[in-house]
């Protein structure tokens, strides 16, 4: 916490940034479903608002960057002092992760409370809010491992740079960071009523909107942001989808974390053969 | 000049052989950056699927911005990339020296010493987005348009120069500004939408005098499809028609232009003073 606050400019900036997202999103949203009569695809602005806003500020308390600390201490060298300190590097790396999530709450309190007042709060029973927190928990979990995977690379791997865009990039698709996952099923199940660009076949693009959301459910991605920010805001309906959205999660982080570990024990052998 | 030129095409060289080199690294930065593009692109595609106009504008004429936008971005992400390291780390670690001992301009090193080619896919699908959506807008321009549209992509890259060199100078003072930076050019990005659809006084502010992303992307496409009243009412400044305009966004790049460089020359003191 205290290493974060040195950098009290650079949170600033964050915050800052945070604002003016959380204020594009929302004139841009309100701009396209004011265009098409207050609703798309049976969705309503405030929910698709409240989605977006809380997927903003879910999405920044989960991140971290220890990916690209890891990666940096593979690249200086400074894990082998890491190794032979008596705890797991995984655990020390946890650590110093949730210290920075505290760090990350307070800086988000300003953005989250203007999204109290701006956005209407979706009604809440007490299965979904229990659901949402677990749901959360399993997120912060399964961020974790994946960063964890994602900074041990960096021993194979010259090109962190294009990784971390690469990552990015897939992340924001998959997820449904960017586009909500069940817009994407509801693009390709009912019809398209508007077509922009006419020499493609509508099928096609039906097919290819099918095609992302399958996609993003057989990857682990979809379980770090959109099942959280979906639960809450009621764009995962009904008991059984939340449920089944959570154990998709639990699988995933039995899967992530068995892959971690794998690649952990590799990554040991790698030092230790070519001492650093 | 000549003296300039020579130079950099030395170094152009020397980066064409590294690029061959390192093809997959070249690869997988095209490719990550290229995927962000095709994302964002469903997004739009996603949304005009269900109505026809967001506010006053066709799907072929928001491409228009769309493509314009990347096309711009991805120009100057090719030329002038290099800067960035004196946000991120050249201040700190001290590798900034380097150009102070070369008998060269150290903006002139900085720009030739790295040619970014992952920015050519950036560049390269904005052109493609660009040039369809100028045939299926009907767009036609004469001699004199083509002079204008030339205008406004010089100053264009020089917005984008200045504001990056500005971003890197505060390292002088900050030792690392390599957020400020990023969050400077991810704000850019917000103008692949029209400027009306903020609909907030402060956020239009923002994008025209602040960081005028909006004398990039969206005037000089707005120039050519719409009335210059309408341009004028959207800009809050009744008298920026025509020529005016023209006037105006040259004005206020030239403005910025010298407050970078002033800023730039001012950080450079500072930096030989105190030699760290």
């Amino acid at each position: 916490m205290k290493a974060m606050y040195a950098y009290r400019l650079r949170m600033i900036i964050w915050i800052f940034y945070d604002f003016i997202i959380l204020f594009v999103q929302y004139y841009l949203w309100n701009a396209i479903f004011s265009s098409s009569g207050g609703s798309l695809m049976d969705i309503s602005l405030s929910q698709y608002l409240s989605y977006v806003a809380f997927g903003l500020v879910f999405s920044r308390l989960v991140s971290s960057d220890i990916d690209g600390e890891i990666a940096q201490e593979i690249k200086n060298g400074t894990i082998a002092m890491h190794l032979l300190k008596p705890y797991s590097y995984f655990g020390a790396m946890t650590a110093q992760r949730v210290g920075y999530t505290v760090g990350q709450a307070i800086a988000l309190i300003p953005v989250t409370l203007t999204i109290l007042f701006l956005v209407d709060i979706p009604p809440l029973s007490p299965f979904l809010l229990g659901a949402t927190l677990v749901s959360m928990l399993l997120t912060y979990a399964l961020v974790t491992v994946l960063q964890f995977i994602l900074g041990i690379l960096a021993f194979w791997l010259t090109n962190y740079w294009g990784l971390f865009l690469f990552k990015q990039n897939i992340i924001a698709l998959f997820s449904g960071e960017l586009i909500a996952l069940n817009l994407l099923f509801r693009l390709g199940r009912s019809g398209i009523p508007n077509f922009p660009v006419p020499w493609i076949p509508e099928g096609v693009m039906q097919n290819i909107f099918l095609g992302l959301g399958w996609i993003s459910y057989l990857l682990p991605f979809q379980a770090m942001a959109y099942t959280p920010s979906g639960i809450f805001t009621g764009m995962i309906q009904g008991p059984w989808p939340v449920l089944g959205h959570v154990a998709l999660q639990i699988f995933w982080l039995m899967a992530l974390s068995g892959l971690a570990s794998h690649t952990w024990k590799r990554a040991q052998r790698h030092i230790t053969i070519l001492g650093g | 000049m000549i003296r300039f030129f020579r130079i950099y095409s030395a170094f152009f060289k020397q980066q064409v052989k590294s690029l061959i080199e390192y093809k997959l690294d070249f690869a997988a930065g095209m490719v990550a950056l290229g995927f962000q593009q095709v994302a964002s692109f469903l997004v739009l595609f996603a949304v005009f699927s269900q109505i026809q106009a967001i506010g006053s504008y066709s799907f072929d004429e928001m491409l228009l911005f769309f493509g314009w936008a990347q096309l711009m971005k991805g120009f100057d992400h090719v030329y002038n990339d290099n800067i960035w390291t004196v946000g991120w780390w050249r201040i700190r670690d001290g590798s900034f020296s380097q150009f102070l001992i070369r008998p060269l301009g150290i903006v002139s090193q900085i720009v030739m010493e790295r040619l970014q080619f992952d920015g050519l896919g950036e560049f390269l699908i904005g052109l493609l987005i660009f040039i369809y959506a100028f045939i299926r807008t009907g767009l036609r321009f004469s001699f004199g348009d083509w002079l204008v549209f030339g205008y406004f992509f010089l100053c264009g890259l020089v917005i984008y120069f200045a504001l990056k060199l500005l971003g890197a100078s505060v390292a002088f003072w900050t030792i690392s500004s390599g957020e400020l930076m990023t969050v400077t050019y991810e704000i850019g990005s917000f103008t692949r939408y029209p400027l009306d659809m903020y609909k907030s006084a402060i956020i239009r502010s923002l994008l025209i005098y602040v960081l005028p992303f909006a004398l990039v992307t969206w005037v000089p496409m707005v120039w050519f499809i719409r009335e210059p009243q309408f341009i004028a009412d959207i800009l809050g400044i009744p008298w920026a028609r025509g020529s005016a305009l023209l006037g105006f966004t040259g004005g206020l790049t030239l403005i910025l232009l010298g407050l970078s460089v002033g800023t730039w020359k001012a950080g450079l003191r500072r930096y030989n003073a105190t030699g760290t």
